[in-house]
């Protein structure tokens, strides 16, 4: 009784639930919303770090965004990043769900070696991807030695200087490395699956297509939406594979979005052009992402 | 170094001073220098010691010790600029790209050295190994004022296969093929080059067994079609084609015939060049050219002493002037000075803020003819062979240019290379020292990339040229870039400046 009367006096009068928060709040605004203020202020002002101090930087309010936007490099940029994460994020996907279904359905030894030994590319540095991948498909790289001898002949395609070859070479890259994370949660969805359902499908003579797909599929419907909006978001992101392996090239073919921003931001000094060019990423990111979730997020009554 | 002994007197130089100097790292990460590291010199192919030890030799003599980092010159022009604009005062002493000079006074990262130089006078402004004036322009001048030292410097030359050239056979089939004698001493224009490239490629019975047993023919052309290389071809192409970056109403004038020409002829390169020409630089060039897979190529003065050894050997390597065009029946060679390296003292370092002199006189002294010459084309340290010594100086010549196995034709004497070298200089034209150059750079390179692969038309290109560049310039100032524009025309080799009649 006691107790419960100091505990309501500190509430009423400190707010001690409040004050418990507040440290931690106070370095979040910190790490967050400050930076975050700060790039808005930016991306309204002229600034480079060329041009003198960025307080001294005229305000030159929505231009930054206007330009960013007509800014037909930029465009084809997020062009880029969409078909690297359409292409990447659907091949982790397929080969994952496939990957986690067998080792699902089949017992055999050494699955717990396979399974450690699928996620070793999760664990390589993406930047050691990239150079490693950038190695294969060069000229005087693995997939042309290996035409090479098969031919007879020198075979030196540059694959990394054919568009399509180029944007192929970074969405396989990427898959190589993310396809474990995608098998990973697959399979922990799978296990996790009640086993009843699926028993008595099994009982009433269902066969293994019709159990996976009208099933197990529905069932797994959340993780799967889990997986795909965060390795969409991630591969969203992705700037060390295709910097290592094409630089953006050829031309600006598998020019990323993080790759233009960094660029533009830190190698030409454009930062509040590149902060209006960030932000408007952000707020896209936000939007699609609540879209994507929605269907996980509780219904109101 | 008296001048720093007599600022330690003074007790003017804080104890526990040191010079903290951030390097600018060759892109190659094989090249970076470490303390202590002994490698190969890739001009003379001799093992050397490098440009570190040069620093325990000054804290040796001053007792100030400097600490330095090494970084990718790309890196470092973002990394001092953001930096040093936070008044951080990391370093006190920059290897920057001489294409950034204009970036960094802009960004109020370097140190106005004028006063110093009126104060301590060095010997590369008034001795006898002055520094020549073309690359004083681009190193370490602007407007008119003094911004730093010279460091790395560099421009490039052009090999072929002299025992091809010189092959009897070989030279009747090509007269028959083209109407005109194969050009023994080297072509003098670039369409001889893709003649020759033509000629060339793939030619029959220049087959050669791999060790992994494959074949390979020989290609007509090993010029690289890098961003960096696509850079330094298409700016002399451009300008001796008579082109100019700015008209007289200050507007940039690259979406014109003179670029489609330029990027066309460039172009029309590729089909005879080594696939590998877009992706790789010169470290794999080296072996194609050594291991004869390639006719001609473009090069540091190294492919030399790195092909002697190998299957081309001294009589199968030539080397040729930079080819030009002919203008009004007149032939224009230009030779462009590119993206090498300068030393700047940083206005915000914490010695620098102290007591300026300090990595002033260390700049000085590093780059003194006396002390520099042994250090001589050391990778990532200090060329000397822009001194106006340096064809007649014994020892630049004895640990530079003697190396160059002899190419009779344009080396006639003795030195050889130098001699080329000096007629090399006659088309020397300075740094085109513009603000933003590295985004300017980066815009062309990717869009002449995006051409040569096909990614887009030539009109499109030339397009994104011209509006990316008014871009710039309207960004950085017009007005100011185009007085650095005439400065930069200052500095054109003779020729130029008669076809645009520039006094």
């Amino acid at each position: 009784m006691a107790n419960k009367g100091r505990t309501s006096w500190l509430r009423r009068k400190f707010g001690f639930n409040v004050l418990l928060v507040m440290p931690l709040q106070v370095i979040l605004n910190f790490v967050l919303i400050v930076p975050f203020a700060l790039a808005i202020y930016l991306s309204l002002t002229d600034w480079s770090p060329i041009t003198g101090p960025w307080y001294a930087s005229p305000i030159v309010g929505a231009q930054n965004y206007v330009s960013i936007l007509t800014t037909e490099r930029f465009q084809q940029a997020i062009v880029n990043t969409l078909l690297i994460v359409g292409g990447a994020v659907t091949l982790e996907f397929a080969v994952g769900l496939v990957l986690a279904l067998a080792f699902f359905s089949w017992d055999f030894r050494g699955k717990a070696v396979f399974a450690s030994i699928f996620l070793v590319p999760m664990m390589v540095i993406p930047a050691i991807s990239g150079f490693t991948f950038q190695t294969i498909f060069s000229t005087q790289g693995a997939i042309n030695d290996v035409l090479s001898r098969v031919s007879g002949t020198v075979v030196a395609v540059d694959w990394l200087h054919v568009p399509w070859s180029a944007l192929s070479a970074v969405i396989l890259a990427d898959a190589w490395q993310w396809t474990p994370f995608m098998f990973l949660l697959m399979y922990a969805g799978m296990t996790a699956l009640p086993s009843d359902p699926i028993r008595a499908a099994r009982v009433m003579g269902a066969s293994e297509r019709q159990i996976f797909l009208r099933i197990m599929l529905p069932m797994l419907r959340p993780i799967i939406t889990i997986a795909l909006i965060i390795r969409s978001l991630e591969a969203f992101k992705i700037f060390d594979v295709p910097f290592i392996m094409t630089q953006g090239g050829p031309g600006t073919t598998t020019e990323t979005i993080s790759i233009f921003l960094y660029k533009f931001a830190i190698q030409f000094a454009r930062v509040a052009w590149a902060s209006a060019g960030a932000i408007v990423i952000f707020i896209a990111i936000v939007i699609v992402t609540l879209w994507a979730s929605k269907p996980l997020l509780p219904k109101a009554e | 170094m008296n001048a720093v002994k007599a600022l330690k007197a003074a007790g003017k130089i804080p104890a526990g001073a040191k010079i903290r100097f951030l390097e600018a790292a060759f892109r190659a990460g094989n090249m970076t220098p470490k303390a202590g590291d002994v490698r190969t010199d890739p001009y003379t192919g001799k093992t050397i010691q490098t440009s570190i030890n040069m620093l325990t030799k000054w804290e040796d003599l001053t007792g100030i010790p400097v600490e330095i980092d090494l970084l990718n010159d790309l890196q470092l022009y973002d990394k001092a600029i953001s930096e040093a604009t936070t008044k951080a005062g990391t370093w006190d002493f920059l290897g920057q790209r001489i294409d950034f000079l204009v970036d960094f006074i802009n960004s109020g990262v370097a140190l106005d050295l004028t006063d110093f130089e009126t104060k301590y006078q060095p010997d590369i402004r008034t001795g006898n190994c002055q520094v020549v004036p073309v690359f004083a322009q681009g190193y370490y001048t602007s407007d008119g004022k003094y911004w730093g030292f010279p460091g790395c410097g560099d421009w490039f030359s052009y090999y072929n296969r002299r025992d091809l050239v010189t092959n009897p056979k070989l030279q009747s089939a090509f007269e028959t093929q083209f109407g005109y004698q194969l050009p023994v001493n080297g072509p003098d224009t670039w369409d001889q080059v893709l003649d020759m490239a033509r000629f060339f490629d793939g030619y029959k019975g220049t087959e050669q067994t791999l060790p992994d047993g494959t074949t390979s023919t020989l290609r007509g052309a090993y010029f690289f079609r890098d961003t960096w290389f696509s850079n330094i071809e298409f700016r002399i192409r451009f300008l001796e084609l008579g082109g100019l970056l700015f008209d007289s109403n200050k507007n940039v004038t690259l979406d014109n015939q003179i670029t489609r020409k330029a990027l066309q002829d460039m172009k029309a390169l590729v089909a005879y060049q080594a696939r590998d020409a877009f992706t790789s630089s010169w470290p794999t060039m080296y072996p194609n050219y050594a291991n004869k897979q390639v006719f001609q190529t473009i090069s540091w003065a190294s492919v030399a002493q790195f092909s002697a050894s190998g299957p081309v050997g001294g009589q199968g390597f030539g080397v040729y002037l930079t080819p030009g065009y002919k203008v009004d029946n007149k032939l224009i060679r230009v030779t462009v000075l590119y993206d090498q390296t300068s030393y700047i003292v940083e206005k915000y370092g914490k010695l620098t803020s102290a007591v300026p002199d300090v990595p002033y006189l260390f700049g000085q002294w590093l780059t003194d003819p006396e002390i520099s010459t042994q250090e001589l084309a050391n990778p990532g340290a200090i060329s000397d062979y822009f001194r106006t010594c340096h064809g007649v100086d014994e020892r630049m010549i004895g640990t530079f240019f003697a190396v160059w196995p002899p190419n009779p034709g344009i080396e006639p004497g003795r030195r050889g290379a130098s001699e080329a070298f000096d007629v090399q200089f006659q088309a020397l034209c300075g740094t085109w020292q513009l603000a933003g150059l590295h985004e300017l750079q980066d815009l062309w390179g990717t869009q002449m990339n995006a051409y040569f692969t096909d990614v887009q038309d030539i009109d499109t290109t030339v397009r994104k040229m011209q509006q990316g560049t008014d871009g710039v310039m309207d960004r950085l100032g017009r007005d100011a870039q185009y007085q650095r524009w005439q400065y930069v025309m200052k500095t054109f080799p003779p020729a130029l400046k008669t076809l645009h009649g520039i006094s």
